[in-house]
């Protein structure tokens, strides 16, 4: 499901397994139980629909706090997508199955490679490269970041990839999205980790530059005390130090 | 009175409302009367699955089916409950008004019988602020406005229950920056000054 870690506007999402209800995974920076919510609330809107003879689901929706979370069944599975609250849910599914459908035709591509293989006539392989061509994916957007908001993010990543050297990458990024969470919820919906570093998935609006630097700078501190309160602060400072020193080079 | 207004509602053609309470009373409007017992069920396994995932207050869920859907107002005490032909979507916002309706005439009667609830001025955040300061220092500015949005605080409309989910969000927040045993400690110091 790595392709939701990019899409703008998702804050943190969860893989629930239609069939047992078992969570298969929960990833972002929220503090929400999202997980726990995307397997209870699925579960019991399958009875209200019974009860109600509501007719298949479309989706559910639930506003807590700030945000919202939309569950939909997207392949076998619940997905339990967090949102800012004013977010139209319909939109987002939307915005998230425009966004699969690239990576199904490619999986169809296979599939039927693999047929035409198989009836190894020339004529049939062609038919199906032709139809099975994948739909266009949506334009990228380029992300484009004021230096100011560039240098703090590449300074988040150092730090993260520094502490958490010698196999500790995981637990750092852990660390990091604890930080996002409780720091940055102005800009959660636009950032996230994708693959193993922070990045934007969006360009930041111009007029918040230097609310998101000084949330960036926020999130800067919160590494460094962990890592005094994990390593101690001399080592911490040798590590901030290599950091700088990196900084300077780029 | 809940009935008169619950009647009047399902008139206007927009679908059935119904109330749900947590002891399980159910009220729905006289369309609805066969299906009452259904809107109780619906009722208990709404209230069980948010008591499930406890200490967030969720306020709105909707069922969108694809015949019917379900549109719910939840509050402490009770759920609003509103069922409608899918089809009628574009009617939401007429809907959502006559959920309000049902909730500002409840809220008038509540206010006739029972003592109104203490509201708190908006310097008692202040006073917590001045504490959480001592636990979280520079930290305290972005996490203290973080979790008032977060947990949609209105500081004009403070009431001790908005209080409470304010401080618990908030220690649970500083445990992340100062550990759990020290964000409990905040978290109690904070329910202390509500005292």
């Amino acid at each position: 499901m790595e392709i939701l870690d990019k899409i703008p506007g998702i804050i943190n999402y969860a893989v629930v397994n239609a069939e047992d209800g078992s969570i298969e995974e929960v990833k972002g920076s929220s503090t929400s139980p999202v997980g726990d919510l995307t397997a209870f609330f699925s579960s019991a809107a399958e009875v209200i629909k019974n009860t109600l003879s509501l007719g298949e689901i479309n989706f559910v929706s639930l506003c807590y706090g700030a945000n919202r979370l939309i569950i939909f069944v997207h392949s076998g599975k619940y997905l339990g997508i967090e949102v800012e609250r004013d977010v139209k849910s319909l939109d987002i599914i939307e915005r998230i199955k425009t966004q699969f459908i690239p990576v199904k035709a490619e999986k169809e591509v296979k599939i039927e490679e693999e047929i035409a293989e198989k009836l190894e006539t020339k004529i049939v392989e062609e038919k199906v490269v032709e139809e099975a061509k994948p739909s266009p994916a949506p334009p990228k957007v380029e992300i484009q970041l004021p230096r100011s908001i560039s240098s703090k993010l590449t300074q988040i990543n150092l730090l993260v990839n520094e502490f958490g050297s010698g196999g500790k990458k995981t637990h750092w990024l852990d660390i990091l999205n604890q930080g996002l969470g409780i720091i940055a919820t102005d800009v959660l919906p636009i950032v996230g980790i994708i693959g193993e570093k922070m990045e934007f998935k969006q360009n930041p609006p111009a007029e918040k530059e230097d609310d998101i630097v000084q949330i960036l700078r926020t999130v800067i501190d919160f590494l460094v005390k962990k890592a005094v309160e994990e390593i101690g602060s001399s080592q911490a400072r040798v590590k901030v130090q290599a950091v700088i020193e990196k900084m300077k080079q780029i | 009175m809940n009935q008169e207004i619950l009647n009047k509602i399902e008139d206007r053609g927009l679908g059935i409302p119904f109330i749900v309470k947590k002891d399980g009373e159910t009220i729905t409007s006289q369309g609805g009367e066969t299906k009452k017992s259904k809107f109780s069920q619906t009722g208990t396994v709404l209230f069980e699955s948010i008591g499930a995932v406890g200490g967030l207050k969720i306020d709105i869920i909707e069922i969108i089916g694809s015949n019917q859907s379900l549109l719910c107002d939840i509050s402490e005490e009770q759920l609003i409950g509103h069922i409608y032909a899918t089809t009628r979507v574009p009617a939401l916002d007429n809907i959502w008004n006559a959920i309000k309706e049902i909730r500002t005439k409840q809220k008038a009667e509540i206010v006739e019988v029972e003592k109104p609830k203490e509201k708190f001025a908006p310097e008692f955040l202040d006073q917590l602020k001045v504490i959480i300061q001592d636990y979280l220092g520079d930290f305290t500015e972005r996490i203290y406005q973080n979790q008032l949005k977060v947990q949609r605080i209105k500081v004009d409309e403070l009431y001790e229950e908005d209080i409470r989910r304010f401080i618990f969000a908030l220690g649970k927040a500083a445990g992340m920056i100062i550990g759990p045993t020290k964000g409990k400690d905040l978290t109690n110091k904070l329910l202390g000054k509500l005292k």
